[in-house]
């Protein structure tokens, strides 16, 4: 899959952001600014996701 | 060995308040006299205070017993603890938002009623919290 750029924030360094995420649990994943798995997904569920999302774009959604 | 009694004088709480840390799992007594009185060894004050200051972090009792399990856990890490922690940080800032928003709203309704002795009908604040679409409305 291209173009996936990814980076791990610690969430101490911006409280506010993950805040406004909806982060309660650690750890977290955002994808594309939105809180899209509140503890760490497997590779599976991550790869479906990311697909359902290019699936979704492709698509013109 | 102390008694409930005294371990309670030691925490500055209530006997029930330790007889529910027990039903909770938190604090047991190590033995119980013959006439069922509850016997408390050196450790519970440890243990007792370590529940209260967790609790004065805002953890839950479920969440201290098991930070009180991590700690006897030959596997867990100071990582596990802080996780917890920073968990409990953004919960409580979560929730500091949204009493701000709470605020903030309220701000909102004070301001916009003159008060006096206007009949309750022409109450805008009562008025306000009728309306259909008071939260997104009022809100930021």
């Amino acid at each position: 899959m291209s173009g996936v750029e990814w980076r791990e924030v610690n969430v101490l360094d911006d409280l506010d952001r993950a805040v406004d995420l909806g982060v309660l649990t650690l750890p977290a994943l955002a994808i594309d600014g939105k809180l899209a798995f509140t503890a760490l997904p497997t590779a599976e569920q991550l790869v479906a996701e990311l697909r359902r999302r290019d699936g979704r774009r492709g698509d013109g959604a | 060995m102390l008694t409930i009694g005294r371990l309670a004088r030691a925490g500055d709480i209530s006997p029930d308040a330790l007889r529910y840390y027990e039903r909770e799992g938190l604090l047991a007594p190590a033995s119980k006299t013959d006439s069922g009185y509850r016997l408390y060894g050196e450790d519970a004050v440890r243990r007792m205070r370590f529940i209260q200051h967790a609790q004065a972090c805002g953890f839950t009792l479920a969440e201290i017993r098991e930070l009180l399990h991590l700690r006897q856990a030959d596997s867990a890490c100071c990582d596990d603890v802080k996780s917890r922690a920073i968990e409990k940080k953004l919960q409580l800032a979560a929730k500091i938002r949204a009493i701000q928003k709470m605020s903030a709203a309220l701000d909102v309704l004070i301001a916009e009623c003159a008060g006096g002795s206007l009949p309750l009908d022409d109450c805008p604040i009562l008025a306000a919290l009728e309306a259909v679409g008071f939260e997104a409305e009022r809100t930021p």
